[in-house]
């Protein structure tokens, strides 16, 4: 019997797999708030990497901003470091994030964002830690040493907090447990006087996305995950 | 019976307290008027090295290894206060003596602290504990114990009548310090309580009078008095006097965390954390004001070492304009906080461990780029303020928050914004799934542009770099607000869609306006 298989059969009941590489045991998931997206990929590991990328008007901060959502619902307490200072509270609202329960960090340069994130991820305790480099050039992104994404990884792996980082383009890359790139997002709109409310209520009343997952390491059931987005802009208080 | 504290060369032991390593060596203490400055008190050391009191400093200077200090009134108030709070933590009825001594009515405490021998070794334990090496004696009237707080070391425990017998050997200086009185008695060869106690009472008071006949009483132990209980002030402050002037905040930060550590340990003796420091540095420039800064905290905390952290995070935004000469740290008491654990908590960071992040990334991004945003009660587009972020278990306690049935707590807040469309009004799902909201994504400040317009309706537009024709539009949306404010807005809103060079199309939210006629981009939905 070799040297593995006797540890195996001592520790056996304890620990399940001594042996097994962290990556490769089955990671907890949660729900991002997009039934379909859940459906069909599982939801976010926590512990964990996820990384939405896509070109603006893609969906991806929609799809943040769901993610957030559900967690608060689930009454974690979340962060988000916002490089370009571009979360609209109001938007956030809309989308139902609890925002007591949202500490936001308003960064505004890329050198503040990580390492507003270093802090809060050494910190610990946090349900989804976002952090939106969207604003960033793709230059500087990619100047970001590997290593600091590893660091963010090496630094969440034992714990429940999920990371999630919301950019133009992947930035990373193997760090990532659940990488889905943003495409094709068909909106809906309002033309003028057509629309059952007053024209200007509603002007973007809807849009459809579409994800691509690049890179998962949990099984999915489809590659593609569709899903619709609505709009809660309906403005208040008309002007005639 | 009634316990005393006693803490001997307490001029000494003020200063000590705050440098432990002055602990194992000779110190004098100098008092008075510069240049004139005399030795004003002594440890056990610096008298085997042969200082004594009223020594001129120069000469004192002379002693190797004697370790000179100026006196410091507001170190001996930190060290009586402190020594007030180790009395309170045993009982109420505290009566302060005098600055060096406090007197403790033991009635009903065995019930909770056992014997008295048990009761005058936890007393001298927590006296340690912030930083102060007493004499404890336990006798049955205030003046026996405090008599024989002064004449005993350690610990002491005089059984009811037999005070006469214990006092016999004690030196009369410790009885009276009035030194005529002393030295009519020396003249007589009487030099201790034993010798005092045996003159015939109406003799004394013959020949010493009322005074003389009062301390007759005392040196026999048999004077009982009522106890003179003090009001008690909450009150936690520490302050160190620098010889030299601190330039750097390193240096600054050994001082700060001893002033802490001895709030702290008084902070625990009450059973108490605070919720708010103050720090005042006096500092070494003519007509300089003092730097003051205030850390307010969430919530109540009594780690010294995370409040240094805290405060020199604070100090390195803030840091003082000269060097420090005198540090006064101030702790607002409160009550501890109470943490109910449990297996199905929500995920949540350690209150503690989550104020110290925020305070080192308000460090890096500024104190108003940290927290959590509150939508303001107004139609102004992008109306909020961002509030201070605490940990989801404060937030409970605030106002607001009801308990609602099945246990579960949630907070009695109006919506202020528009709530999402109700679900009659949403696009009905299809079977690729739920529906979530459209994003936007604000732009702080807006992006001016320049907008071409085409019947009334913008149909090319170019901001940032990017230009292009305007391929989907929708709109407009008027508002105006605040009419009466100089702040004002009134705006003319459009969402408009671009096609990118990927032939993606981008919905940004553009807006004109009205008072200058400039056209905006507001933001892009994403």
């Amino acid at each position: 019997m070799s040297l593995r298989a006797q540890l195996e059969t001592v520790l056996g009941g304890r620990i399940s797999t001594p042996f097994t590489d962290l990556d490769k045991r089955v990671r907890e998931t949660v729900s991002t708030g997009i039934t379909a997206f859940d459906a069909k990929t599982g939801g976010l590991p926590r512990g964990a990497i996820t990384e939405i990328f896509g070109l603006p008007s893609t969906g991806k901060t929609s799809m943040l901003l769901s993610i957030l959502a559900a967690a608060t619902a689930r009454e974690e307490v979340c962060a988000l470091v916002d490089s370009g200072d571009a979360f609209s509270p109001e938007s956030g609202d809309a989308a139902g994030i609890d925002l007591q329960r949202l500490l936001w960090v308003r960064c505004h340069n890329l050198d503040h964002t990580l390492k507003a994130a270093d802090l809060l991820l050494q910190g610990g305790g946090f349900g989804v830690v976002a952090l939106d480099v969207t604003d960033v050039p793709a230059e500087k992104l990619q100047s970001v040493p590997l290593a600091t994404w590893f660091r963010f990884q090496r630094s969440i792996e034992k714990t429940p907090t999920i990371l999630t980082i919301i950019s133009q383009e992947a930035v990373a890359k193997t760090c990532t447990a659940l990488a889905v790139k943003m495409a094709d997002c068909e909106f809906r709109i309002a033309e003028r006087k057509t629309h059952a409310l007053p024209s200007h209520s509603v002007l973007l009343t809807g849009a459809a996305a579409t994800g691509t997952v690049i890179r998962s390491r949990q099984p999915i059931e489809s590659q593609y995950v569709r899903f619709h987005l609505y709009s809660s802009f309906s403005r208040p208080g008309a002007r005639s | 019976m009634f316990a005393s504290i006693f803490i001997p060369h307490f001029h000494v032991q003020a200063l000590v307290r705050n440098e432990p390593e002055l602990l194992e060596k000779a110190v004098a203490v100098v008092d008075g008027t510069p240049p004139i400055l005399k030795v004003f008190g002594v440890n056990d050391a610096a008298v085997r090295a042969g200082v004594e009191l009223g020594m001129p400093r120069l000469k004192v200077e002379h002693f190797f290894a004697v370790v000179v200090r100026q006196r410091s009134a507001a170190q001996e108030t930190s060290a009586h206060a402190a020594l007030l709070d180790c009395a309170n933590a045993f009982s109420p009825r505290v009566e302060d003596t005098a600055p060096d001594t406090v007197v403790i009515d033991l009635e009903g405490l065995e019930r909770l602290f056992g014997s008295y021998h048990q009761i005058a070794a936890q007393i001298y334990d927590q006296t340690i504990l912030v930083g102060l090496q007493p004499h404890v004696a336990v006798a049955s009237n205030p003046d026996a114990a405090i008599h024989a707080a002064r004449g005993f070391e350690g610990i002491l425990v005089v059984p009811r009548g037999m005070e006469r017998e214990r006092f016999a050997e004690l030196p009369l200086s410790v009885l009276s310090s009035n030194s005529d009185f002393l030295e009519t008695l020396h003249r007589w060869g009487i030099r201790t309580f034993g010798t005092f106690a045996k003159l015939p009472r109406t003799k004394v008071a013959e020949r010493l009078g009322q005074e003389g006949a009062h301390l007759h009483k005392l040196s026999r132990g048999e004077l009982s008095r009522p106890l003179n209980p003090y009001k008690e002030s909450l009150r936690f402050e520490e302050t160190m006097e620098l010889d030299h002037a601190i330039v750097l905040l390193e240096p600054l930060t050994f001082v700060l965390s001893r002033l802490l550590d001895q709030i702290c340990r008084r902070l625990r003796v009450r059973n108490r954390s605070t919720h708010e420091i103050r720090v005042t540095l006096d500092l070494d420039e003519r007509g300089a004001t003092a730097h003051e800064r205030v850390l307010r905290l969430p919530l109540p905390i009594c780690d010294p070492r995370l409040l240094v952290k805290l405060l020199m995070l604070d100090l390195e935004s803030h840091p003082p304009k000269a060097g420090v000469v005198r540090a006064r740290v101030e702790a607002i008491p409160t009550r501890p906080r109470t943490v109910q654990n449990g297996l199905f908590v929500p995920l949540a960071p350690e209150a503690e461990k989550l104020e110290l992040t925020l305070a080192r990334i308000a460090h890096v991004v500024g104190q108003e780029n940290v927290g959590y945003p509150v939508l303001l009660d107004t139609n102004r587009p992008d109306a909020f303020r961002v509030e201070r972020f605490t940990s989801a278990a404060p937030l409970l306690k605030q106002e607001g928050w009801r308990e609602a049935p099945g246990w579960s707590l949630k907070r009695n807040r109006p919506r202020l914004t528009t709530p999402a469309a109700p679900l009659a009004q949403r696009p009905l799902l299809s079977q690729e799934g739920t529906s979530s909201n459209i994003a936007f994504r604000q732009f702080r400040p807006a992006l001016e542009a320049t907008v071409q317009l085409r019947a009334g309706a913008p149909s090319w537009i170019a901001f940032r770099g990017l230009f292009g024709a305007i391929t989907t539009v929708s709109g407009p949306w008027n508002s105006s607000g605040d009419w009466w404010r100089e702040d004002r807005w009134d705006r003319e809103e459009w969402d408009i869609g671009i096609e990118s060079r990927t032939n993606s199309l981008a919905m940004y939210r553009i807006y004109r306006d009205c008072a200058s006629n400039r056209w905006f981009v507001d933001g892009v939905y994403d």
